[in-house]
């Protein structure tokens, strides 16, 4: 049996195993030339389907735990209140800038891509006129005579 | 729906209750998951505490690429039972198996052997690599189309797929390397 289309089977028997039963039956019907390849792999599938039933924890331990965490996370959030990282300050400037400029142009040419390489440029422009600077005071240093 | 739970994480960063809604969501598929891989409750309930725990501490730095916050914390669950398994190498494992072995009542010989069958299963499915007892559990506990699976183990539709083919052949030949299934299949292929 072709590899591939023994693959798509088996995956559309899982699919239906969770959602409607076993049909390992049509499967084999459908491919009689093929149920000796077919039919334990069907039946091992159906076998895991039940064995691996979901369980829950002791609601002792999921009540005890939520109160647990959800302490320890007001211990941590008054201790170290969050501060949004790079990333999402930079999400931010984007949504801004962009709402500011539906506010002035509602028809406006720029779109997301755009307004996110602007404002990248003008992030990078301002990082390199700093490290100008920087790199200009270190070489303008007086240096102190050793020796 | 979507939508609803991004901004329930972005108040878990800093609303503990908004925390609390998170757990609630997510606790019964981690400890399953969990319960799962290890075999025994005791283990399940350390482990689905550390999940949250080191969850609770990196949630600030969560963000959303694209991929659902279960993936975020499955993986959390997946190394810390990867970890825990590096630690358990060296002494024997007893799965206790959902409590049937213990405080029951003599079943009928059928039930017994049926229930012997499942705990051989679940011991192969345990001896799987970590991936593969990952899609299993994902597939048929939490009932994830292909595609959900995919997202959140960072594969192709077709990957998993794949993936789901191998796992089936590789346990197969893992229960007729001991003798519980007829190797004739293995022969076949």
């Amino acid at each position: 049996m072709d590899e591939h289309l023994l693959t798509e089977i088996l995956a559309a028997h899982a699919d239906r195993l969770v959602d409607t039963g076993d049909l390992a039956e049509s499967y084999l019907v459908m491919f009689p030339k093929d149920r000796e390849t077919l039919a334990p792999l069907l039946k091992l599938a159906a076998d895991v389907n039940t064995a691996l039933q979901p369980v829950t924890p002791d609601p002792a331990f999921r009540k005890e735990l939520r109160q647990q965490l959800v302490t320890a996370a007001r211990r941590q959030f008054a201790l170290a209140p969050y501060t949004p990282g790079p990333r999402e300050q930079a999400e931010h400037w984007v949504a801004l800038a962009e709402e500011r400029i539906r506010e002035v142009a509602p028809d406006g040419p720029l779109s997301r891509p755009s307004l996110t390489f602007a404002v990248l440029g003008s992030v990078l422009s301002l990082i390199g006129v700093i490290a100008f600077v920087l790199r200009s005071r270190s070489l303008h240093k007086p240096r102190v005579a050793t020796g | 729906m979507a939508d609803v739970e991004e901004e329930l994480i972005e108040r878990a960063k800093r609303d503990a209750a908004a925390f609390g809604e998170l757990y609630d969501r997510y606790v019964d598929r981690i400890y399953s998951y969990v319960f799962h891989r290890t075999g025994n409750p005791h283990d399940a309930e350390d482990l689905t505490a550390h999940t949250f725990y080191k969850a609770l501490a990196n949630i600030g730095a969560y963000t959303n690429r694209g991929v659902p916050f279960s993936a975020w914390l499955y993986r959390i669950a997946h190394n810390a039972v990867a970890n825990w398994h590096r630690d358990q190498s060296r002494r024997q494992i007893v799965a206790l198996d959902d409590g049937m072995q213990t405080g029951h009542k003599a079943a009928p010989d059928h039930v017994t052997a049926q229930r012997e069958e499942q705990r051989l299963l679940k011991e192969a499915i345990r001896r799987l690599h970590p991936d593969r007892q990952l899609l299993i559990i994902l597939k048929f506990i939490d009932g994830m189309s292909n595609a959900e699976i995919a997202k959140l183990m960072g594969r192709t539709e077709g990957a998993i797929k794949s993936l789901y083919h191998r796992t089936l052949l590789a346990l197969r030949e893992d229960l007729a390397r001991r003798g519980l299934v007829d190797d004739d299949q293995n022969r076949h292929r």
